[in-house]
């Protein structure tokens, strides 16, 4: 409901303009800030037009300002920021709030630019990163969690004839993560330790001339990393073992270093290690649980010794100690054999009913827990002190993952729940605490591990129940009351999700060997060409039959919602969007985590479209016609050159925006400048990269996440993954993408777009899953059919056959 | 002395360069003057040239196969007889063979990608059915006759040996001994297409494995091998490889050949179906048992081969906790005695220990065999760094029995890696590795382990070679070498974890690794008969900064041995005078 009381957005961004204009132009801000008056007009503009806060912005840049130095302390920062939101909901009508403000990104990032205006440093003002201070404010929800799976610990134990019963499948998965959690740390410091090591050592190989060399150290170590342990390492835990590993891998590249270069590696890596290590370590500890606020969460740590795994048995919760009593030494494996095989035993109660919970949006629950029952709120409290949680309930592994994880989750203030489907683990992972790479690391690693304690479980005696629990049974229940509160609580927005792994990789690999056989520019990666059939995808898609139908028999009953959908899947969709590309930004500076990037494929602006018709169309007519062909392949060939000089633009384009994304840093535009035989509209492209991303720009204008955490090593037996979305209600489209093993490409789609939410409530969930599978194996399709259509025409050359002369000569073979 | 043809001109055929001499005839570089292309001409050797039976068969396989027309077969442009010269003239390769790029990948300690493989298999396969539907058996398919040209063409080259199947030839010639089929080195008239293909099998199974199925270094024995003995596991050697690869080079590899495939086409398309469903079948290894959970000792060996084990005594029984404990037998070297009295002494222990399980476990109803773990391990925590997960103190009972059929072991301790950097460069000894410390320096015979592998060193003064002669595959990193100096101390040492490498961890039976000292090659390297080709590592430390690794040359402070350590063992000492040694391993 508008309320009449409260300015317009446009009013109310006037007003704050207004006042911060007065505050900026202060004697005192202006001795700060660096910037001259038209600067600071500009970003006065920005911050009132992204965060219509009153006289909130004024007062806050007042207050910077009285502050001596560059650095501000994280506790203002953190007031500051607080102050901002809550000036934004008073100002803001609720109407206005909800359909215009565009979230916590904007905050942040109104906030930076305050920064810049009272002369402060705005990324000492982020110590952790922007990246790992926007998670705790906008990826906070049940939507900005990621989920993989792994088949391993099923596939190998059924290969070597293990087959554990029900305590022993249970006690492997408790034991590594028992484990897991106390070596976290020695986790963390090896992810922090390889990156930093290659990093300081490719900086350093600039002064000896040998970048290149060294450059190629990540890759090589990415393809060489262990996440398991080999028969080698009987000695050794993985996290040792991981080192060794790499240490021996690092030992090549040392023993070719001067000795003055490595004297100041050696140097700086101690440096380093002691500076940023510990706090790298403390920034990504899963030991900690998460405090909702009004606006964000904040992570308050625990000790190992307080640290439990959490149990989900039959929808109960169950907490089972990860150290010895009285120690932090971890929980040994018989004991935790003996207190699973008693918990299994146990009568159950009756279930918990957390997933609803789990559902209702964070930024409510600091309200809602004061009139909870206390006896729920106890258990709440309790269930915190489980980083990870394991269900035994048994999940339908045909469920798309965004579907599987709806089921007891906890609440969301952990960071890590592990499903069992029977077949394979499903690990469902905070975006607070993991980033797609790091956490389907972590599931790799921890299936590993589990297998080998199911390993060692194999060879011992029949469990037996131990006489006394060290586990506790958790009281979860919800209360009519509190069932009723919950369901009047904001919730988030329902999704559908849909998988496939209908594309054809081979065809994408063998296409881009043919790309490198016409011309060494034209690299343009898998992950490109998704990304860039997104695009064309978006604005061509066209509903299956099938839908069609059933979009028509919806409106004989819900004609409303029948109009809407039709409008979304053939008319809405139809624009380019703003696709928003997590890029891995540890390689250089761990703490950076993700480095989010915005691109907007230029279809029109390199007229890709037009240009992939008309060059097939010329290379039908070409291959079609048995006379007069010299003329109709010149045609051709001139076409071809201009679709294909274009699309290897394209590729240099991404592959400049990622460098800089990755490096953090501004480097010379001159190399690709100088390709000034490119088509002029992509000249006018390159000259569009900014020398600097912004980080927090790219969050707000990011309409759908694209997250492909890329092919998997040859021994892993990761399948699936689906990403997360931010809490940006304009982000309604995640894509997420993995190539397994056998080089299967899985491709996911989570849907939160409106519809969604029509059909759950009238009880049309099918549809809306058609309505999400029918678009992504669109998706699919015609990305293969874009492939085929691409190796054709790089490959046909004056030779090319008539078609006719083709399948004569095809069927005379066979 | 110069090459008297070197150039002249043969018809349009000017010789400028020798590529290569062969047993019989001599290949040259040369230019076709008037089409101006680069070729290859084949001459025939002096000493043959009289030899009209010889002469025959040349200017036989020039006629032969200057009729073909096929992609993956050189093609002859040209034969004929001058200046008592019996020559051909085919097209130039601009490339390498086979054998040399197998031989580069073996030194980058990789093998082959699998689309490679397929694509230069599928090549030869399509070759031999061409050569086979003419009637001709190739009879010398080896890494060596199949150049890759630098354009990445495949050809199948010097069909010398070839011989019209409906000739019926009684040939006297065999092919390499380690490509050769059985019914070929059993008689070679008795060659038929699928023999060739067998060689084929032979050369896949290299590929995918980085080892000959045979090997040895007298040919006779590599012939008879290939006769009578069933060619090993090629998962034994490669354990990534899916049962379904497997099954495809054993039947290529059959004795009989109506049990192989019977076309080359058949053969490359059961592989690559075998390749193809490769992710769903491979089986994947179980990784090895948690740290610290309480087990006998760690040992090279898995568990399951621990648990499967039969007793060292042979009888069909366990062994008694007094056979397992019996000192060693008389034949060990009189060096030994310390380590015999220091034996005694822990078993001394081990039997105090025991006694108290004994009486511990006795009021439990537990097995007297099963408590030894629990009792070893909880007498002598592990370090801190490495905490087991070790029953509480009130579940001691649980503790279960493992590996009772195994003699007990001594209970080894394990050094673990430091990995703080240091503002030294690192050295050998300075990277963390993944072997267990060496046993107190005493002196053992050679034979240490008479039931155990025998491994194979040779030496020269710029390399050294080893190679897993019998024996279950190994991990590399398990070895280690020292040179002791005059006073018997260690010195010089090399650490087997330098073979390691991402495809092989493991020195699989028949194969080699070996250390050439980079720039170094005065004398030069040896190439021991009983390794060709069958490398899966090579390292090359280098001269200057690596001398420290050399361990197996003597330097001037009165060193005359080396010692090697199997799993911080000592297993043996080798005489650096002797250039060849060799100790078994348990």
């Amino acid at each position: 409901m508008s309320d009449p009381k409260k300015p317009s957005y446009q009013q109310a961004s006037q007003l704050t303009a207004e006042d911060l204009r007065t505050v900026a132009k202060s004697v005192s801000v202006q001795q700060l800030s660096r910037l001259s008056l038209p600067e600071v007009d500009a970003v006065v503009e920005l911050v009132s037009r992204i965060v219509p806060a009153g006289n909130v912005p004024g007062m806050i840049l007042s207050g910077l300002a009285r502050l001596p130095g560059r650095r501000i302390p994280v506790q203002k920062m953190q007031q500051d920021i607080h102050a901002l939101f809550s000036g934004v909901e008073q100002v803001l009508d609720r109407s206005v709030y909800g359909a215009f403000f565009i979230g916590p990104a904007a905050v942040i990032w109104g906030y930076q630019n305050l920064l810049k205006l009272a002369g402060k440093d705005p990324d000492a003002a982020f110590p952790e990163g922007a990246w790992q201070f926007y998670t705790g404010y906008a990826l906070r929800e049940d939507t900005a969690r990621h989920t993989n799976e792994t088949h391993g610990f099923d596939t190998v134990l059924s290969q070597h004839d293990i087959h554990p019963n029900a305590v022993d499948r249970l006690t492997a998965w408790v034991m590594a993560s028992v484990m897991c959690l106390h070596q976290y740390h020695a986790l963390l410091e090896n992810e922090w330790h390889e990156r930093t090591a290659l990093a300081t050592l490719e900086e350093l190989s600039s002064v000896t001339g040998k970048t290149q060399k060294y450059g190629r150290l990540h890759r090589e170590w990415e393809l060489k990393r262990p996440y398991r342990r080999d028969e080698d390492a009987a000695n050794h835990d993985y996290p040792s073992y991981r080192r060794i590993k790499f240490e021996q891998f690092l030992k090549k590249s040392l023993l070719t270093l001067p000795a003055a270069a490595y004297e100041a590696w050696s140097g700086k890596m101690k440096s380093l290690e002691k500076q940023e290590l510990p706090a790298y370590q403390k920034q990504m500890s899963i030991l900690a649980y998460l405090e909702p606020n009004a606006y964000g969460e904040t992570r308050i740590p625990f000790n190992i010794a307080e640290a439990h795994i959490g149990i989900i048995h039959r929808e109960s919760y169950y907490l089972l100690p990860v150290c010895e009593q009285g120690s932090t030494r971890p929980l040994d494996v018989l004991t935790a054999r003996s207190q699973i095989a008693a918990l299994l035993e146990t009568p159950f109660p009756s279930p918990s009913q957390l997933s609803s919970l789990a559902r209702i949006k964070r930024a409510a629950l600091p309200t809602l827990r004061n009139k909870l029952s206390p006896m729920l709120v106890s258990g709440l409290d309790n269930l915190r002190y489980a980083p990870i949680l394991l269900s035994t309930d048994v999940r339908t592994r045909s469920l798309p993952l965004s579907e599987l994880r709806q089921t007891e989750r906890g609440i969301g203030s952990h960071a890590l729940t592990i499903f069992d489907t029977g077949e394979t683990f499903v690990f469902d992972q905070s975006h607070i605490f993991f980033d797609g790479a790091w956490g389907t690391a972590l599931s790799e690693i921890m299936t590993n591990e589990a297998l080998s304690w199911a390993r060692y479980l194999s060879l011992l005696p029949k469990p037996a129940p131990a006489d006394s629990r060290l586990y506790t049974s958790l009281a979860l229940q919800l209360q009519p009351a509190d069932i009723a509160l919950i369901q009047q609580a904001p919730h988030i927005a329902p999704e559908a999700g849909a998988e496939t792994d209908k594309v054809d990789l081979k065809a994408c690999i063998s296409l881009r060997k043919h790309f490198k056989q016409r011309n060494d520019m034209l690299q343009l990666t898998i992950n490109d060409l998704l990304v860039l059939y997104r695009a064309i995808h978006a604005t061509t898609y066209k509903p299956s039959p099938k839908l069609t139908n059933e979009i028509t028999t919806l409106g004989q009953t819900q004609p409303e919602i029948a109009s809407s959908l039709r409008q979304l899947v053939e008319e809405a969709s139809r624009t380019n969007p703003a696709i928003l590309i997590p890029v891995d930004a540890s390689r250089k500076v761990p703490r950076e985590r993700v480095y989010p990037l915005n691109l907007e494929v230029p279809l029109h602006e390199l007229n890709l479209l037009s240009l992939h018709v008309q060059t097939i169309r010329l290379l039908n007519g070409y291959e079609d016609s048995v006379e007069d062909r010299a003329a109709l392949f010149s045609a051709f060939n001139q076409m071809q050159k201009l679709y294909l000089a274009s699309l290897a633009g394209f590729g240099m384009f991404l592959a400049r925006a990622k460098e800089i994304a990755i490096q953090g840093q501004s480097e010379s535009m001159g190399a690709i400048k100088l390709l000034a035989h490119l088509p002029s509209p992509l000249q006018r492209l390159l000259d569009k990269i900014p020398e600097r991303f912004e980080l927090l720009n790219n969050l707000l204008k990011g309409r759908e996440v694209f997250s492909n955490v890329g092919a998997v090593a040859s021994t892993s037996t990761l399948t699936r993954f689906i990403t997360a979305k931010d809490d940006n209600t304009q982000k309604q489209l995640a894509w997420g993408v993995i190539t397994d093993s056998k080089e299967n490409m899985m491709l996911s789609l989570r849907d939160f777009r409106p519809h969604v939410a029509s059909l759950l409530s009238t009880g049309r969930k099918d549809l809306a899953n058609l309505v999400v599978q029918d678009y992504l194996e669109a998706y699919a399709d015609g990305f293969n059919s874009f492939i085929k259509d691409l190796s054709r025409i790089t490959q046909a050359s004056r030779e090319t056959l008539p078609l006719s002369k083709t399948r004569k000569r095809t069927s005379k073979n066979q | 002395m110069k090459d008297p043809l070197l150039g002249h001109q043969l018809a349009n055929f000017r010789i400028e360069s020798l590529l290569g001499q062969g047993g019989m005839a001599t290949v040259y570089f040369g230019q076709d003057v008037k089409l101006q292309r680069p070729v290859a001409i084949k001459v025939i050797d002096k000493k043959y040239r009289n030899d009209p039976a010889y002469t025959r068969r040349f200017i036989n396989e020039a006629r032969m196969m200057a009729k073909w027309r096929h992609e993956n077969i050189i093609q002859i442009y040209y034969a004929d007889e001058e200046l008592g010269f019996s020559y051909y003239v085919m097209e130039y390769v601009d490339g390498q063979d086979l054998s040399t790029v197998m031989e580069l990948y073996a030194e980058q300690g990789e093998l082959m990608p699998i689309e490679d493989v397929l694509r230069i298999g599928n090549c030869a396969a399509n070759a031999l059915d061409y050569a086979h539907r003419q009637g001709v058996v190739h009879r010398d398919i080896k890494p060596s006759n199949i150049l890759i040209a630098k354009d990445q063409r495949v050809l199948l080259g010097d069909f010398g040996m070839a011989l019209e199947v409906s000739d019926g030839s009684m040939g006297s010639i065999f092919g390499t001994p380690h490509y050769i089929s059985p019914e070929q080195a059993k008689r070679s008239a008795d060659a038929v297409p699928q023999s060739d293909l067998y060689s084929l099998g032979v050369i896949l199974f290299e590929i995918l494995t980085g080892a000959v199925p045979f090997n040895d270094p007298s040919p006779a024995s590599i012939a008879l091998q290939h006769i009578s003995q069933t060619p090993p596991s090629p998962r034994s050697i490669n354990p990534l490889l899916s049962p379904a690869v497997e099954a495809v080079l054993l039947k290529a590899l059959e004795k009989d050949p109506k049990n192989r495939y019977q076309s080359g086409a058949k053969l490359m398309s059961a592989l690559s179906d075998a390749i193809k469903s490769t992710g769903s079948e491979a089986k994947l290894p179980l990784p090895p048992l948690p740290v610290g959970v309480p087990t006998v000792r760690r040992s090279g060996l898995s568990v399951e081969q621990i648990t499967k084990r039969e007793a060292p005594l042979k009888r069909g029984k366990r062994a008694t906790v007094h056979e397992a404990f019996a000192p060693m037998p008389a034949t060990v070297h009189s060096s030994n005695q310390p380590r015999k009295n220091k034996g005694w002494l822990a078993i001394l222990l081990l039997f105090l220990l025991l006694g108290f399980a004994g009486w511990y476990y006795a009021t439990k109803g537990m097995p007297l065999g099963a408590s030894i773990a629990a009792a070893t391990f909880t007498s002598s925590p592990p370090p801190l760094t490495e905490t087991p997960v070790l029953p509480s103190q009130g579940s001691q009972t649980e503790v279960p029995a493992l590996a009772t059929e195994t003699p007990l072991p001594t209970n080894t301790v394990v050094s673990l890696p430091t990995a703080t950097a240091t503002s030294v460069p690192p050295t050998e000894t300075s990277i963390p590795t993944l072997e267990a410390t060496a046993t107190p320096l005493e002196p053992v015979p050679t034979i240490r382990y008479p039931d155990g592998a025998r491994y194979t060193f040779y030496w020269n003064e710029t390399s050294f070679h080893m190679k897993n002669q019998v024996g279950e595959p190994r991990s590399f990193s398990a070895f280690a070498f020292e040179r002791l100096d005059a006073n018997g101390q260690p010195t010089d040492r090399f650490t087997g974890h330098r073979w390691e490498n991402a495809s092989f961890v493991y020195i699989a039976q028949g194969v080699c690794v070996s250390i050439k000292i980079y720039g170094d090659e005065d004398p030069p390297y040896i190439d021991p008969p009983d390794c060709r080709g069958a490398y899966a590592s090579i390292v090359q430390p280098r001269k200057e900064q690596d001398r420290a690794l050399f361990f197996w040359n003597p330097k001037n402070d009165g060193s005359t041995e080396f010692r090697v350590l199997f799993a911080g063992e000592e297993v043996g000492r080798c005489e650096i005078s002797e250039w060849t040694c060799e100790v078994y391993i348990p």
